[in-house]
């Protein structure tokens, strides 16, 4: 089998599940069709729970902590509300212990005379993020979106999600995007979400987050970058950083000529894009998705695999020919030895240079 | 049900492992010769959505174990089991099954002092099969409501929670508790039931801590997994968490109950297959055995060791976080890319050597296509297998038995005595697709050396396919088959390599440190910074006599004496390595690629 390909389409029917960490409220019904900022489920969070040791604070057994207290279980405090205090010495030298939190008190122990302080809840909302249909409406936390959209998958993202308008930058493939590229059209970038190139400068990186950019998709990222300018590979996301997504990997890698082309198409167009990655235990990619899809393209289902065949266009996504495109020649039925040793399924591709080699199957992605 | 499994009735079973990614079935038949692996054929695991039943995948391996050896009567006509016994007009004798499926067994474990319960705590999970999400104890660093979080978010499959000598620490464990109340996890499979909780501390608590828990957690107490504070008691803490996981998780994992119903026996978990099948054969070779497992997401390692005669428990780590693909990046993080590039035999860009990697992460099906990546392919696994080594000999240190004389000090100064002593390991396995499918033996048997650095005399193997956890769960109805097919099909022979156990002095290069006198062979020197390789087949054996050159060499017989063995062959044959560990290296600076290329070469490796 080929490795797995990264979804690059401007017509393709894809099923996305939004969903809340715990049950709660649908505001929307079976069958209706929304836009992205559709608010679709909401809820609200528990509030942490925060001990407060009165027996520790005060050095005294618990018995004699809970004689300090002055709440009860029930009762609403505020920062700064006074939960226990000693008596002191004749009034004097009185030890106070002060609520950190707003809340209530949910519970004090009589064994340990630890007091538990449940914060006030959280409202959690969750919009559609992308339009589409909703066919599924689950346990009161799930609903799932069929949507007619184009989509970009990369291989690394950032950040978690963004919608706005995209504006692609009228680059080479393997050219780097520097900051003067973005003064050109510096009255577009607030709120944008910027496309193109092999890479960003940091200086052209910089300006774009100066500029309040949300969201950047370019074709590659230098090691150094991501640890100096994106906190290193697995940094927590930060709301005052961009989105960013990168279609081909680490170094400097040229955008690939079908990212190239559906970033061109994209221009000027609504899209959302979410940076999230995950590599292991069901592999979520990072994706850029155009609203309205492009109909005089055929449509695809995203579930669709391809099998080798003579003539099918392939690239190269391993070694020294990376992101060459070619067509495959032939299939061999034995396994081939490679370069490294390595013995392994191939196909013999005719790359766009006119050379032609045994590239194992595992190194392609169909095109 | 004992008499349901007569080795002596036994002629044909399979087995199956259920992996996280693969379901591999192996069929093990008694031939003319013996018993040996005839067939094996493997699909893909079906345990994840949307197809939610492992069974799926074991009866299309089964399916596939047909194709491959062209045989019927695998899988039965009239039931909907894929498998068909003699007994039901079928082929076999029996079916047994593994499986780490899911992820496998997940916990989080949690102790009151992260040196003592806490490590105690680990190494009962890990005895178990578990992988070990989390060690949360009270000396932790973060606050309790972010160790609370974690425990929310991680959904393990069991919690252990230990804390207190019996009689001793009361608070500390309740404040345990209470985080546990604040987390309120939920299970990763059984929407609606909950968490099982072991409780295995200060029995002291054992009930108000059952009236504060039972509400929110299926508790479950045992003894004490440290009763005294210099005295550790695993087993029935892993007795419990073993029990509970084929009873409670395995049940609600998808498939699982149609599966035990199909196999015989129980469903073993894989790394408790693995363990057992290392001790069987440490104990048949009267050998300590290291074995190590290095997967694209996590590097198991067993060892067990024999001292004075009498063979320790096998001890098992996971390193869930290093491994070749999906964790490589880990593995550059925690090591550098400094550690990685002085395996190389050429100079790479330390940004290239870290895009390489990250990319292998973020493409983890792809394979190395030229030699060079190939080389920084077995660079970082070397990183990865010392990381990993490290990781199992600080949670190795042995805990005395019963004293009267308590020494807290003890418990936190490092003691050489209570290191990990490789030098009593006579016989080092590596397994996993890095070193198993190593174009060249060679550079598995050097990767091995480089990773654990083994002293004195030293066996060295690879499992061709990795069916340690099939012979595992085969080896408790028939040990003696098991064993024949783990040596007649199973280890790859490497060699024997002899390395010194101390060197006191510097070293320099070519520099000869000891004589080695072989039985029918012309003698050879071992050389410092220097490798060589003498042919010796597999299935050979010498006599070899040490004479250290240097009063301050020691070869396992004392500085400067004399040391007697037999070195066993193998595809690679007899390596003499006088390079006396990395430390070395530090001092070598600029020449150290040309040396990798001088090392690689004279073991036949190709370099780029």
């Amino acid at each position: 089998m080929y490795t797995p390909k990264l979804l690059i389409h401007s017509n393709v029917i894809i099923e996305r599940e939004r969903s809340l960490p715990i049950k709660g409220k649908f505001h929307v019904a079976l069958g209706d069709s929304i836009n992205g900022d559709a608010l679709i489920l909401s809820t609200e969070l528990r509030g942490d729970l925060t001990i407060v040791r009165p027996n520790d604070r005060f050095s005294i057994p618990p018995d004699e902590a809970l004689k300090t207290c002055l709440v009860g279980v029930g009762e609403r405090v505020h920062i700064g509300s006074v939960l226990c205090q000693t008596k002191g010495l004749f009034g004097y030298f009185q030890e106070s212990i002060e609520s950190p939190v707003d809340g209530c008190v949910e519970f004090i122990s009589e064994e340990s005379s630890h007091i538990g302080l449940r914060s006030d809840p959280e409202s959690l909302e969750v919009k559609a993020h992308i339009p589409g249909e909703v066919i599924s409406l689950q346990n009161e936390r799930l609903v799932v979106l069929r949507s007619e959209v184009g989509v970009l998958q990369g291989v690394f993202g950032r950040g978690l999600e963004y919608s706005g308008v995209l504006h692609f930058l009228p680059l080479s493939r393997s050219e780097v995007v520097e900051q003067s590229h973005l003064e050109s059209i510096k009255e577009n970038l607030s709120g944008a979400i910027i496309a193109g190139g092999m890479t960003f400068s940091k200086e052209a990186f910089d300006y774009a987050v100066d500029s309040n950019v949300k969201a950047i998709v370019t074709g590659s990222f230098r090691s150094n970058f991501v640890s100096e300018s994106l906190g290193g590979l697995d940094a927590p996301s930060d709301s005052d950083m961009p989105v960013v997504l990168i279609t081909e990997g680490f170094g400097e890698l040229a955008l690939s000529e079908n990212a190239y082309a559906f970033l061109s198409w994209a221009n000027g167009r609504m899209a959302s894009i979410s940076g999230r990655t995950q590599v292991r235990a069901g592999a979520i990619r990072p994706e850029l998705i155009i609203h309205e899809a492009d109909h005089s393209e055929v449509q695809i289902k995203e579930e669709m695999t391809m099998e080798p065949s003579i003539g099918s266009m392939v690239r190269v996504v391993r070694g020294d020919d990376f992101g060459m495109v070619g067509t495959v020649s032939e299939i061999p039925d034995e396994l081939h030895t490679l370069e490294s040793g390595v013995k392994a399924r191939t196909l013999k591709v005719r790359l766009k240079n006119g050379s032609e080699s045994y590239v194992a199957l595992a190194n392609l992605e169909a095109l | 049900m004992k008499e349901l499994f007569n080795p002596s009735l036994m002629n044909s079973v399979v087995v199956t492992d259920c992996g996280s990614t693969t379901t591999k079935a192996v069929w093990f038949e008694k031939t003319s010769e013996g018993w040996r692996q005839t067939f094996r054929a493997e699909a893909p695991t079906t345990v994840e959505k949307p197809v939610a039943d492992v069974t799926i995948g074991v009866a299309n391996s089964i399916e596939s174990l047909e194709l491959v050896s062209g045989k019927k009567g695998l899988r039965s006509e009239t039931t909907h089991s894929p498998i068909s016994r003699k007994s039901e007009g079928g082929i076999l004798d029996h079916y047994f099954s593994t499986s780490s499926a899911g992820g496998g067994l997940q916990m989080v474990v949690m102790g009151v002092v992260s040196q003592i319960t806490g490590k105690s705590a680990e190494r009962a999970a890990l005895g178990a099969g578990a992988i070990v999400l989390a060690r949360i104890c009270l000396d932790d660093e973060a606050p309790m409501y972010v160790q609370a979080e974690k425990v929310r978010e991680l959904r393990p499959d069991i919690i252990l929670l230990t804390g207190g000598a019996d009689g001793g620490a009361e608070d500390q464990v309740r404040e345990l508790a209470e985080m546990l109340l604040l987390g309120d996890p939920k299970p990763r499979f059984g929407e609606g039931t909950k968490v099982p909780l072991v409780y295995a501390g200060n029995i002291d608590l054992t009930e108000e801590l059952r009236n504060l828990l039972s509400s929110t957690f299926d508790f479950k107490a045992v003894s004490n997994i440290r009763p005294k504070v210099d005295v550790e008691v695993l087993e029935p803490a892993r007795e419990t968490i073993h029990d509970v996981f084929l009873e409670h998780v395995m049940s609600q994992a998808p498939g699982y109950s149609k599966l035990t119903e199909w196999a015989d026996g129980e469903i073993m978990p894989t790394p408790v297959a693995v363990s057992r099948m290392i001790e069987v054969a440490a104990k048949r070779l009267d050998t300590s055995i290291i074995a190590v497992d290095i997967g694209g997401a996590t590097t198991d390692i067993f060892s067990i060791r024999k001292e004075d005669g009498v063979f320790f428990p096998v001890h098992r780590t996971v390193s869930a976080n290093l491994g070749m693909s999906y964790s490589v990046g880990n593995v550059v993080e925690l090591a550098g890319v400094e550690a990685i590039s002085r395996w190389l035999p050429f100079e790479f860009p330390p940004q290239n050597l870290r895009e390489t990697l990250w990319n292998k992460m973020f493409r983890p099906t792809t394979i190395p296509q030229s030699l060079k990546e190939l080389q920084i392919e077995h660079a970082v696994a070397r990183e990865a297998l010392r990381l990993s080594f490290q990781h199992h000999k600080e949670l190795s240190e042995k805990v005395e038995g019963s004293r009267e004389d308590v020494d807290i000090g003890k418990m936190f100064r490092h003691q050489e005595s209570d290191e990990f002593d490789i030098s009593k390991v006579d016989f080092i396995l590596g397994s996993g697709g890095v070193l198993s499918h190593a174009p060249n033996r060679a550079s598995a048997a050097l990767m091995l050396m480089d990773s654990f650095e083994p002293k004195g005399i030293t066996f060295l193997g690879v499992d061709s396919i990795f069916m340690l956890p099939h012979l595992g769960v085969f080896s408790k109805y028939h040990e003696e088959a098991a064993l024949e097919v783990l040596f007649s099909s199973c280890i790859v022979p490497l060699g024997t390599v002899i390395s010194p156990l101390k060197v006191r002095k510097k070293i320099s290069k070519g520099e000869i440190l000891a004589s080695i006198e072989i039985e029918g062979s012309t003698p050879s020197h071992i050389q410092g910074l220097q490798i060589t390789r003498i042919p010796l087949k597999e299935g050979e054996e010498r006599d070899i006599r040490i004479i250290p050159k240097r009063s301050d060499v020691d070869f396992g017989a004392g500085s400067g004496k004399v040391f007697e063995g037999k070195a066993k062959g193998g595809e690679v044959g007899l390596i003499l390595d006088g390079r006396a560990g990395v430390l070395n290296f530090a001092s070598i600076g600029d020449s150290l690629s040309s040396l990798q290329q001088e090392w690689n070469r004279e073991l036949g490796i190709a370099i780029s």
